[in-house]
């Protein structure tokens, strides 16, 4: 045993060392004040600091225009909005609804925001590393958690060529304050429709995007359970740009209905499935 | 039996029949050399007369020899520079009140982040211009480009010592006997990013120990599965230098965006007993690829390696206190 010493001698010999060496010959009030002194004073010894907490900055500002067509293929009528993007991947209406016409759109309740800010917190969340799924849109319970999402970040698109996904569900709604309670059952599909795809439109010939993966969350079943909850509408279709990251198109179809008010007749016209189209016009990043 | 008392209430001791354990001097040696005048300069003689240095003359110390020593852990060759590591303990808090480390830059003034700077509000140096801790941005292979990001953290353990090294010492002997394996972090399921980032790291093969200079090594690979894609193969080196223990860990390679969202990190974790506590500052400098959102990577990073990096700390000390 003339060389080989085990490790626990290492930690022995080391422990002492540190010991007889560091403080050890300081008394503990000696010691804390010493410790105050080298850093001045000790100020943020109680930090409740939650980095999950920190408020989102906004990660880039996107001016779409938007167009809602009717179930008879007409379109209803087109405006524009912004939307914030943030950093914690919310989107953001910093003008509230959107009126198109005489139609008033509540768009921020339509993608989901308003829905998952009452649920917020990654905890709300999971992900298998291709799909990031939801437990709790507003008033609704998904079990298992809903496809919501690809990516978001998605690093290697390959990974998602052909990529589909079934999900049944059972969804449970317990809205007291509308008196509803009520559960039913249904299913998700989430197709790729295609990867690496270059998109651009007539309203920004200049922004040109090469690496977009178009893909869609359908919903099927759910009856007698209203589409406002839970995002339960027929089609959401996702342009998503993967690098640079940018949402360069928004397709939603089904029974929107509920999220458009309107200031004459136009609304009698939205009875049935309605499309609303985001495309975008332009955008910045933020820094 | 022999009893060596090192004169601060901790005893060796030694038992043989016939004759002393052939260790037992190399333990003496070990003492005496750690704490005796042959190794120390003038002005740090003077103060075991005067008083201890303070923490920064400590750190300094520290920061110098791994920025210019030979052999590992060093940051020579790794264009990452400490700063000399100014500022020490200005940033730091209690580490049993956080959910999460909080980053300055570097340099240890704060960073623009808000929820930083509010917390430095009242500190002098929260009204000094702040030092972007984005240093550049570059191309990769593939033409993505990327970003430089550096950040440090400090944290009192308010723990002995013992605990934590008693920890590290555990987990090499375990990792040694094991061939290596994976890590584990047993309040991971706890962590706000348990179901949405799966993170896991492997020793990819057992832990070396040289008793000669108190120094380690590791060969680790480190994977996020989740909302990022993160790989990365990396060397950890640690010695005993001074009585502190600076530990570096650092990419073997580069990794493509395809594979990670972190091409190459190093993170150098001063680890400094210090007036019967332990203060570790931690520097990380990582190239981070540019998803266009960088606000979006900051944001979600900052919160990732924030609350990663506690709970590996977390785990350690859980090891030592068993």
């Amino acid at each position: 045993m003339s060389r080989k010493i085990t490790t626990p001698l290492f930690l022995m010999i080391f422990l002492t060392n540190a010991v007889a060496c560091g403080s050890g010959s300081q008394g503990t009030s000696g010691a804390q004040q010493k410790r105050e002194e080298a850093t001045e004073a000790i100020k943020f010894t109680s930090i409740d600091y939650d980095p999950l907490s920190a408020p989102a900055k906004v990660a880039a500002k996107v001016n779409y225009a938007i167009s809602i067509i009717a179930k008879s293929g007409n379109e209803v009528c087109r405006g524009t909005t912004q939307i914030n993007i943030m950093s914690n991947l919310e989107l953001k209406f910093p003008s509230g609804t959107v009126k198109c016409l005489t139609l008033t759109i509540d768009l921020s309740k339509i993608l989901g925001n308003s829905f998952l800010s009452a649920n917020p917190g990654l905890g709300n969340f999971t992900s298998d590393g291709k799909v990031l799924y939801i437990k709790e849109i507003g008033k609704a319970t998904f079990d298992p958690p809903r496809p919501f999402f690809l990516g978001p970040l998605v690093q290697n698109p390959a990974d998602y060529k052909d990529f589909k996904l079934t999900v049944p569900e059972t969804v449970t709604v317990n809205d007291p304050e509308a008196n509803v309670s009520l559960s039913g059952t249904g299913q998700f599909d989430v197709e790729v429709l295609s990867v690496g795809e270059k998109y651009s439109n007539q309203l920004s010939p200049a922004n040109k995007f090469d690496n977009v993966m178009r893909w869609a969350i359908s919903s099927s079943g759910f009856d007698g359970v209203p589409a406002k909850y839970g995002l339960l509408y027929k089609k959401m279709e996702w342009y998503w740009n993967t690098q640079p990251l940018m949402i360069p198109k928004i397709v939603i179809s089904g029974d929107l209905a509920a999220f458009i008010g309107s200031g004459g007749s136009g609304i009698s016209r939205l009875v049935g499935d309605v499309t609303i189209s985001l495309s975008v016009k332009d955008f910045e990043y933020g820094t | 039996m022999v009893v060596i008392n090192n004169g601060v209430g901790i005893k060796l001791v030694a038992t043989g029949r016939d004759h002393l354990p052939s260790w037992l001097p190399q333990a003496i040696c070990g003492l005496l050399l750690s704490c005796g005048a042959p190794q120390k300069s003038a002005d740090k003689t003077q103060s075991l007369f005067d008083s201890t240095p303070s923490l920064q003359t400590i750190e300094t110390s520290l920061c110098s020899s791994i920025a210019t020593r030979a052999e590992a852990p060093t940051l020579k060759g790794l264009d990452f520079d400490l700063q000399n590591c100014q500022r020490a303990g200005l940033g730091a808090v209690d580490f049993a009140k956080i959910k999460s480390f909080v980053f300055v830059n570097v340099d240890g003034t704060a960073t623009s982040s808000a929820i930083t700077s509010e917390l430095l509000a009242d500190r002098t140096e929260a009204k000094q211009p702040n030092t972007d801790s984005t240093l550049s941005s570059a191309v990769d292979e593939d033409g993505i480009p990327y970003t430089n990001r550096q950040m440090r953290a400090q944290v009192w353990l308010n723990r002995p010592f013992l605990n934590m090294a008693g920890g590290l010492t555990d987990f090499i002997k375990v990792k040694q006997a094991s061939d290596g394996g994976a890590v584990a972090f047993p309040d991971q399921s706890k962590s706000a990013f348990a179901e949405v980032a799966k993170t896991a790291l492997v020793l990819t093969k057992a832990p070396t120990l040289d008793l000669d200079g108190f120094n380690f090594s590791m060969d680790m690979q480190l994977n996020v599965s989740g909302l990022v894609t993160v790989s990365q193969a990396l060397k950890l080196d640690g010695k005993m230098v001074d009585n502190n223990f600076p530990l570096v860990i650092r990419s073997v390679k580069n990794a493509p965006y395809s594979n990670s969202l972190i091409r190459d990190m190093k993170i150098v974790m001063l680890i400094i007993p210090y007036a019967n506590d332990v203060y570790v500052d931690i520097f990380t400098d990582l190239r981070v690829y540019n998803i266009g959102m960088q606000v979006v990577v900051d944001q979600q990073l900052n919160a990732f390696l924030g609350v990663t990096l506690k709970s590996m700390l977390d785990a350690l000390i859980a090891t030592g206190a068993k």
